[in-house]
């Protein structure tokens, strides 16, 4: 459980040298810390239909959970050379995950977060849950292993097509009708790429662990960016990519999704945080606002630090949203 | 290596101590003590498959999420759902294990702290569960082990541990988990022969009658922690 | 300043047995007195501050500077009056002479009697009076003294200066110099190739931004985070 004490900001293409500079002194940190992200955004597959019973509130919420894991190539891409979107010079591409191709199996982290508290802040507080995967295994059943071969290529790409039209992959589970059936779709995506069916089961088994815990995947982004310390502040500018899928023939390549960024202005994202592991230490957290605050004041003159409104940070599921 | 576990529900301290001592008798090498928490959640009916939306209240299916966590990995978690899935969760990172100067076989690797997947603050998978899934997973039960004995026999090749079983707090039987490296067994491509080891070992050192399991997933491939966690939750089935 | 009763008489009056003082012009003499008096005053009292701070260096302190600028500013306006007071009188004081009565006890104060006749100034205020004549003629050789001429010189320039500032006109940020020069080809090719330049940059900025876009705002951004989408 964390307790994060968050204020953000943006900052045009044009001023990423500078801040970077800037920071650089304030924080005497000469090389910050490359961050690089892949994150799946999830969300429960089943429709949660409490009893509606007469003078009790329901407590009980459905909630987005990011599934986030290290980008690895995204290490070596330069932030300071803008994206643009039209330049093939500047493309970006990633290689497929879940295609079975890979030697060290991923570690992911589920997080989940509590909407912030609500009331006058000086910044954000919010509660956060994670806990970190370092192995999935599943059991398939040799009937399963056989059927991929059969489906049709077009059907078994993997999950990013998945990712495209959520609501089609849903029917497709609804058609399937029993889990054992879905299961296989899901399997399908690797299998395809990976002719041996005996790694079929390990290389996917995390998608299928999200789908029996009762998770699908909504979207996905890649964060790359740059973290800054400042005494117990963690400042991070980054940029979010997501797939791109106005792909010419040309650069059309099997094994790489392309990307572009989810905002074309190029525009840096800027979040100054402290994390506290427990948020019941009242007073590490009004030191830490503290800090927050003194930051903000001495950065106004580079970028406005605020706090981000608490309903864009809602991960609750709305009934709405579920039917 | 391949495990098994058996749970003895008719034990009484008599059936502990003499097993005790007659494992003492072997001269293993004690490796300390250790307990367990096991837990079974269930789906929560009212989160209902999209299909059913219209019509049903409440879920028909039945389903299982179990969560392990001993001691002995620490700061670790194993799921298991459905007999099917199986996650394994650890909040230790593997610069904090060697800052710890303890060995762990469990860990996050350090790029991924790093590189800014995680905040390197995280929680236990059942507590994560009980805390932001509760939607559609509901603790059932909570079985815990306790005053468990690591005995390590064979040279290092044959593990036992036993411990006491409270369910909700009543005494429910001993636990007995034997870990066998691959040597031991006749045949390791051939996973029906491994109840065939199992019971030889338990003839060799009187490891009292019960009911053994040592189902595993998948045929073609072994894991160590999901096949443990299947295990577990074919015996403490209560 | 003298406390010996003086007698006057012009000239042409003709002299008397009684002493006429009717025609003395006791007033002009005794305002005179009175400011030399003044002065006397205050350069006494000055004088012994200074003294005094030379026998005991440790005790008492020197005038402060603020100090003497005001006894300097008094005594010049003591000296002012006294000499303003002088030259109103002048006619008087030039036809006026001077003598004894004949009730002065000439004998027994014979010495007083030749001080107060005295004409002839000092020897040492000749000296300061002709050392004083000399400084100003020197001064005013050398062109310093004449205050009145500065004071035309300055108008003089400043007339001169606003005068030739009316025959320009001032345009722009360019000399006529750097204007012709833009108009030759090289020039011209000059300033082209300053436009691309900045045309071209904002080319960059524009493409960088996708065409200007505004950023998403970080509240956006964060919905994206938590939800999958905008």
């Amino acid at each position: 459980m964390v307790h994060q004490l968050l204020l953000v900001s943006s900052i045009p293409h044009s001023k990423y040298v500078q801040t970077i500079s800037t920071l650089q002194a304030m924080t005497r940190l000469l090389s910050p810390q490359p961050i690089s992200t892949y994150t799946l955004v999830t969300k429960p597959s089943y429709v949660f239909k409490p009893k509606f019973e007469p003078g009790k509130v329901n407590q009980i919420e459905q909630y987005y959970m990011k599934c986030t894991t290290t980008w690895e190539s995204g290490v070596d891409l330069d932030l300071a050379i803008p994206l643009i979107a039209d330049d093939e010079t500047s493309s970006v591409f990633v290689e497929r995950l879940f295609s079975g191709n890979e030697e060290v199996e991923r570690t992911w982290t589920l997080q989940i977060s509590d909407i912030p508290i609500a009331g006058k802040q000086v910044c954000s507080n919010q509660t956060i849950y994670e806990s970190t995967l370092i192995h999935a295994h599943a059991r398939i059943e040799d009937s399963e292993i056989k059927k991929p071969s059969d489906i049709a290529d077009g059907d078994a790409m993997e999950i990013d097509d998945k990712v495209e039209e959520p609501n089609k992959e849903v029917k497709t589970d609804s058609n399937g009708a029993s889990e054992e059936s879905s299961t296989s779709i899901v399997k399908s995506h690797s299998s395809d790429v990976s002719n041996d069916p005996d790694l079929t089961g390990r290389k996917d088994s995390f998608l299928l662990l999200l789908e029996s815990l009762g998770y699908g995947v909504v979207n996905q982004y890649w964060l790359k960016g740059v973290r800054f310390f400042q005494g117990d502040i963690v400042i991070e500018i980054f940029k979010i990519f997501i797939r791109d899928d106005n792909v010419s023939s040309t650069d059309a390549n099997n094994n790489k999704i392309k990307l572009k960024l989810l905002d074309e202005s190029n525009t840096f994202q800027i979040k100054a945080y402290i994390n506290i592991p427990k948020s019941t230490d009242i007073e590490q957290i009004s030191q830490g606002s503290k800090d927050l605050l003194k930051l903000q004041d001495l950065l106004k003159n580079l970028f406005k630090l605020e706090i981000p409104d608490r309903m864009f940070m809602d991960s609750r599921v709305t009934l709405k949203k579920a039917t | 290596m391949v495990s098994a576990v058996l749970l003895i529900q008719s034990a009484t301290p008599e059936t502990i101590t003499q097993f005790h001592d007659q494992l003492s008798n072997e001269l293993p090498s004690l490796k300390g003590k250790w307990s367990f928490n096991f837990k079974i959640f269930r789906n929560n009916p009212y989160s209902i498959h999209p299909d059913q939306a219209e019509t049903a209240t409440v879920a028909t299916e039945a389903q299982f999420l179990y969560t392990l966590s001993p001691s002995y990995l620490n700061e670790s978690t194993i799921t298991l759902i459905n007999k099917k899935s199986v996650g394994v969760f650890t909040n230790l990172i593997k610069e904090e294990t060697t800052e710890l100067q303890r060995s762990h076989e469990l860990n996050i690797p350090d790029e991924h702290l790093h590189l800014g997947a995680t905040t390197g603050l995280n929680d236990p998978f059942d507590f994560f569960v009980s805390q932001k899934l509760e939607s559609l997973w509901t603790q059932r039960q909570l079985i815990r082990g306790d005053g468990g004995q690591i005995y390590e026999l064979e040279n290092g090749n044959l593990i036992i541990r036993t411990s006491n079983v409270f369910l909700h707090g009543n005494f429910r039987g001993l636990l007995i988990q034997i870990e066998l490296n691959n040597n031991l067994i006749t045949n390791i491509k051939d996973t029906k022969s491994f109840k065939a080891s199992f019971e030889k070992i338990s003839k060799k050192y009187g490891i009292p009658e019960g009911d053994i399991c040592c189902d595993i997933l998948d045929s073609k491939f072994l894991d160590k922690h999901g096949d443990l966690c299947l295990q577990y939750s074919e015996i403490l089935n209560f | 300043m003298s406390q010996s009763p003086i007698a006057s008489r012009k000239k042409n009056s003709p002299p008397s047995q009684t002493t006429d003082t009717s025609q003395i012009p006791v007033d002009s003499l005794e305002t005179i007195r009175n400011k030399l008096n003044q002065v006397h005053l205050s350069l006494r009292k000055l004088s012994d501050q200074i003294n005094l701070h030379n026998r005991h260096p440790n005790k008492v302190k020197l005038p402060s500077y603020a100090h003497f600028q005001n006894q300097f500013q008094v005594l010049i306006t003591q000296l002012h009056s006294i000499a303003t007071n002088i030259s109103n009188n002048d006619e008087l004081l030039q036809n006026t002479n001077v003598y004894p009565t004949p009730l002065f006890p000439t004998t027994q104060q014979e010495a007083l009697l030749t001080t107060l006749l005295r004409k002839k100034a000092l020897p040492e205020v000749d000296e300061w009076t002709e050392s004083a004549i000399k400084t100003r003629d020197l001064m005013s050789s050398n062109g310093t003294n004449n205050l009145q001429k500065e004071d035309e010189f300055a108008e003089w320039s400043f007339a001169k200066v606003k005068e030739l500032r009316d025959s320009f006109q001032f345009y722009g940020f360019h000399t006529v110099e750097e204007l012709t020069y833009l108009e030759t080809d090289e020039g011209k090719r000059e300033a082209h190739l300053k436009k691309d330049a900045e045309s071209k940059k904002d080319d960059i900025e524009l493409s960088i931004t996708a065409g200007g876009k505004k950023g998403l705002n970080p509240n956006q951004v964060l919905k994206f985070m938590y939800q999958g989408e905008l």
